[in-house]
């Protein structure tokens, strides 16, 4: 996994490689627009990490030439600018999601690692949690190289789960999911699935939380 | 303290104060007119019978004498009110009838053949004519004087009656005049009234110019140098509020990179005194970024923020939900557990998204920091009337009724509270309540435990 750091402040810059580098990513950073453009157009990523606050050439900008080329790459916004202003300009431009400075390091790893799942969520790679792995083609999942029995409904929603682990998924996002599939689920038979879906993957030390009243979550594994 | 006389009493004063020294010159005026007439008119009457008499004086043996029965005497000289006075003389002086004491016309009217004056008789003022006419006409004998006088108190009378009858109208006319004006300056004040209660009624975070337009052509003056100074108050503060969120904004990115590299440095080293340091870094570091995220969300919330009118209709619930999910990270971090009620109501709000947005962040926030790990805070949204209201209930430890208006003063930290906090969070939901016009309560949570703060936002209109 390559990842792309565009960061001018270079303590900031240098934290965020040493915590994703930690992370096994391997990490190019670009401190100007310019530099960042000229990277991306000579090397694939797996993500990019993009301060919008860049001198000359901005985070917008290198963000609008991308999508202008048509790259598909995820881009996570990092702005120290007003939060609802800046998500809306980011994301109308095609960031796939922001975070506003100062965050927590947890909270942005959990966004690059969720991010990076989404960039392959249709390319039918293989998603890993833990022990835990989803193949998105073969459409199964195995715990430790065994395979588990998992109707296409619990694939469905273990899939959302997992592309976006750490995070909460509500019941409308899973029910939205599997009526992607042509079929009308109600909130009911969610937590029906869910329910099996925890029971098969009791043994496999992942967890499926319910959220009161906001839907569910998998739980990172302890040691990840 | 002294009571302030309005406008209109003024006025009223101003106006009606010369009306009536008027009414009173015009009375004196009037009185002086009235006795003209009355004089002009009895005094014809005294010429009258002057001349009446005067043609009825015979001459015979030399001797002067008043040629009429004593009957139409009486007649002649019986006026309206009371007898006159009369006495005729001899052109040597020498007296023929009449009244021998009344006294003699002013010398220097002498060689006049009519004339009138004014003259005390018996100790009362009288009126008197007298008219000179000659014995024979030709015959170079001289004339004789005939005088007729009446007392004076019956003209005055009459005057001061003409006077009166006028006087009724004229003083009625004064105090129409004065309730016209009382009126008709309140209608005219309105204007005033109206942009009263409009000043009145503002929020005191709207510093937007009085209408000018509404105002009449003197009051505009002061209209404009009233919005001259708004403006300026307006341009003072939003340059304090630019300043305190440039700041804000400008220390974002190095307590960020701070932050950062303090958490690196605590997962690097894990024993030892350097961890506890560390950690302690980290801690304040923590600290440090969120006093720098709730200082800009303050600078915004506060009067003369180009944001604090910016309004548009927001799901609350939706809104409120998507926070929460925001949060469960943290919460589970600390091991609480973050829930929505899902017996919420969706409601509609006007407000702004981002300050309400802010508002959630910061009651969520409080929540976790004073409630215990393996608590409880639960986000809810009811609907009450038609009014919206926003509900954080947590289990924790709860807030003394002596504390709860404190914990909204800005920088107060309830004693022995959590360390994270710095005392901003809860001041700025009070901030951008009230700049929603939505109450903020604070009560025990269910069961009585733990602590509930309650926004109840205005019905929509």
């Amino acid at each position: 996994m390559r990842l792309l750091i565009v960061e001018d402040h270079p303590i900031l810059a240098d934290g965020l490689i040493i915590a994703l580098k930690s992370a096994d990513y391997a990490v190019d950073h670009a401190t100007t627009g310019e530099q960042a453009d000229h990277m991306l157009a000579t090397q694939h990523y797996d993500a990019v990490i993009l301060d919008i606050g860049l001198p000359k050439l901005d985070g917008y900008e290198v963000l609008r030439r991308m999508r202008r080329k048509g790259s598909k790459t995820p881009v996570l916004m990092l702005t120290a600018r007003d939060a609802l202003e800046d998500r809306v300009k980011g994301l109308d431009l095609g960031a796939d999601d922001y975070l506003t400075k100062p965050y927590d390091l947890p909270e942005l790893e959990a966004r690059v690692r969720s991010l990076i799942r989404r960039g392959q969520s249709g390319g039918g790679a293989n998603l890993v949690h833990g022990d835990l792995t989803l193949d998105t083609a073969g459409r199964r999942a195995t715990i430790k190289g065994a395979a588990l029995d998992l109707s296409a409904r619990e694939l469905g929603v273990l899939e959302v789960l997992m592309l976006r682990s750490g995070r909460v998924v509500s019941k409308e996002q899973l029910a939205e999911q599997l009526y992607g599939w042509g079929e009308e689920v109600g909130a009911n038979a969610i937590e029906v699935y869910v329910h099996r879906l925890r029971k098969k993957l009791e043994t496999a030390g992942v967890n499926v939380r319910t959220i009161r009243g906001l839907g569910y979550m998998l739980e990172k594994a302890a040691h990840e | 303290m002294s009571k302030a006389r309005t406008l209109r009493t003024r006025l009223l004063l101003w106006i009606s104060g010369p009306l009536l020294a008027l009414w009173v010159i015009s009375t004196l005026v009037d009185h002086d007119v009235a006795r003209g007439f009355v004089n002009l008119n009895y005094d014809r009457a005294l010429l009258d019978t002057a001349m009446d008499l005067g043609r009825n004086v015979r001459e015979s043996n030399n001797q002067l004498y008043l040629d009429l029965p004593q009957p139409v005497i009486e007649m002649l000289i019986s006026g309206e009110q009371g007898r006159f006075y009369y006495r005729a003389n001899g052109p040597g002086g020498e007296y023929i009838t009449g009244d021998p004491d009344l006294p003699d016309p002013p010398p220097e009217a002498a060689e006049d053949r009519v004339t009138y004056y004014n003259a005390l008789f018996r100790k009362e003022p009288i009126r008197a004519v007298a008219l000179r006419v000659p014995v024979r006409p030709g015959s170079g004998k001289g004339a004789i004087l005939i005088q007729v006088a009446e007392r004076s108190a019956l003209r005055d009378d009459f005057a001061r009656q003409i006077m009166l009858r006028m006087m009724m109208p004229q003083g009625i006319l004064v105090l129409l005049s004065t309730l016209t004006i009382w009126f008709g300056l309140g209608l005219g004040l309105r204007a005033l009234t109206s942009m009263r209660r409009e000043i009145e009624s503002r929020s005191h975070i709207d510093l937007s110019p009085i209408d000018e337009a509404g105002a009449p052509a003197e009051v505009q003056p002061l209209v404009r140098a009233m919005n001259d100074l708004l403006s300026r108050l307006s341009a003072a503060l939003a340059a304090q509020q630019r300043f305190i969120a440039d700041a804000a904004h400008q220390l974002r990115t190095p307590v960020a990179a701070l932050k950062m590299q303090a958490e690196l440095a605590t997962r690097q080293v894990r024993d030892g005194e350097a961890a506890v340091t560390l950690q302690q870094l980290q801690t304040a570091a923590d600290h440090a970024a969120r006093l720098v995220g709730q200082l800009l969300t303050l600078a915004r919330a506060e009067p003369g923020s180009h944001r604090s009118v910016m309004r548009q209709p927001v799901a609350l619930m939706s809104l409120a939900r998507d926070v929460s999910v925001e949060w469960v990270p943290r919460a589970l971090a600390r091991q609480i557990d973050l829930g929505f009620d899902d017996a919420s109501a969706p409601a509609e709000i006007s407000a702004d998204p981002f300050l309400i947005h802010e508002m959630l962040n910061n009651l969520i926030d409080n929540a976790i920091q004073y409630t215990p790990a393996g608590g409880r805070v639960t986000v809810r949204v009811r609907l009450q009337e038609d009014q919206a209201m926003l509900e954080v209930e947590d289990d924790g430890p709860g807030i003394p009724v002596e504390e709860r208006e404190k914990i909204f003063e800005r920088f107060y930290r309830m004693p022995g509270g959590a360390p994270g906090g710095c005392g901003l969070g809860l001041a700025i939901v009070r901030e951008i309540a009230q700049g929603h016009q939505a109450t903020v309560a604070v009560q025990a949570g269910a069961g009585g435990r733990g602590t509930c703060v309650t926004i109840t936002f205005p019905a929509p209109q």
